[in-house]
């Protein structure tokens, strides 16, 4: 466990084996955040690395009295903020229109041979995802992927418990709402 | 019928919030089922996003940084190398003040000065044009100014050599 204070020692004091240990175990929650949060995909990997560094330097200072991984995550999205802000990319804009109507989206349905061709339904709703803003696909990942309350997800980017909550049963229902607009029907998903 | 709500769904789902109402509901109601098999495909896929594939340097060039990084935190060096600093800095201050004390009679012009015109200021604007009679006064060559300098740089110059072989030292061991 990395959060034993003797193994972060040995990561602050520069131990090598320490250190990877360390990215091995945080890997998967700073790319989730990196991920969700970075459209540009060549930048993704240079974020990771900055985050990791940053947490490095700020790892002695690192008191134990909130989760390390509560402590990494807000690391990783404050570098992802400061990236997109450099970038003047915009937080909560949405890939597709939230304005639009389902019957609008409707009439653009993709024809079935094109949707059989897709490999399967998860890899359909995953593809809506990356459609949602940044902060709407960081909460959904921290909350089903990463198993984090509202609490913990609420201390990593800032937000209120209530809010973080509005916003996850916001981007599930655009989620339900452009699956059945698009997709149709539950038999045309199995 | 009222058809459950998407936030009614949700928590639902979540939490098993009114478990019984919502079930019962959804053994009449085909759209409602539909929405729920619609979150249940949402939650499902959203748990169980393939595992993010990074460069295969990415932990190698990630280690590489962090112990170049460490190094300075991690090696006393570091610490005694900038009292080290301090010193040499003193020594070169003090080194300074000798030769101008030994070459000039600049500290018994200064005091002079301090005594003849600190209670009256209109003597030093009076003075300020003639900067030339002042360091003439004061005894001052060029290259008197010179040496101090140079006996400060080589001060520095024998500091930064002193933590960098240091440094470099440190980062042999590791």
């Amino acid at each position: 466990m990395t959060e034993d204070r003797s193994e972060i020692q040995k990561v602050v004091a520069g131990d090598r084996q320490a250190i990877r240990r360390f990215i091995e175990q945080y890997r998967k929650l700073v790319t989730h955040i990196v991920f969700k949060m970075i459209p540009s995909e060549h930048d993704r990997e240079d974020v990771c690395q900055n985050v990791f560094m940053k947490l490095f330097e700020n790892l002695p200072g690192f008191r134990f009295e909130s989760k390390m991984s509560t402590w990494i995550g807000r690391i990783a999205y404050n570098q992802s903020l400061n990236f997109l802000d450099k970038m003047k990319v915009p937080l909560f804009e949405d890939l597709v229109d939230e304005d639009r109507t389902v019957d609008s989206v409707s009439a653009e349905i993709a024809d079935p041979h094109d949707l059989a061709e897709q490999a399967d339904t998860a890899d359909r709703i995953r593809c809506e995802i990356e459609k949602l803003s940044p902060p709407y696909r960081t909460i959904l990942t921290l909350y089903h992927l990463d198993e984090m309350s509202y609490n913990e997800i609420g201390d990593i980017m800032k937000l209120p418990e209530g809010t973080v909550k509005s916003y996850l049963f916001r981007a599930r229902r655009q989620l339900k709402e452009r699956l059945l607009a698009r997709y149709g029907s539950e038999e045309r998903w199995q | 019928m009222r058809h459950l709500t998407d936030d009614e769904i949700q928590d639902y789902l979540d939490t098993g919030l009114n478990a019984i109402a919502v079930e019962q509901h959804l053994a009449e109601c085909s759209d409602c089922r539909e929405a729920v098999a619609a979150y249940r495909l949402i939650y499902t896929a959203a748990a169980e996003e393939p595992e993010i594939e990074l460069s295969a340097q990415f932990t190698d060039r990630l280690v590489e940084r962090a112990v170049i990084a460490a190094k300075p935190e991690i090696v006393p060096a570091s610490s005694s190398s900038r009292s080290y600093a301090g010193v040499f800095w003193a020594a070169g201050v003090a080194v300074m003040l000798a030769v101008l004390y030994y070459f000039t009679n600049s500290f018994d012009v200064i005091s002079q000065l301090g005594i003849e015109y600190w209670t009256k200021f209109s003597e030093w604007t009076a003075l300020m044009p003639s900067w030339t009679a002042l360091w003439e006064k004061i005894g001052i060559r060029p290259d008197l100014i010179l040496v101090p300098i140079i006996i400060l740089a080589l001060f520095g110059v024998l500091d930064h050599a002193l933590r960098t072989a240091r440094r470099g030292k440190a980062m042999f061991l590791a």
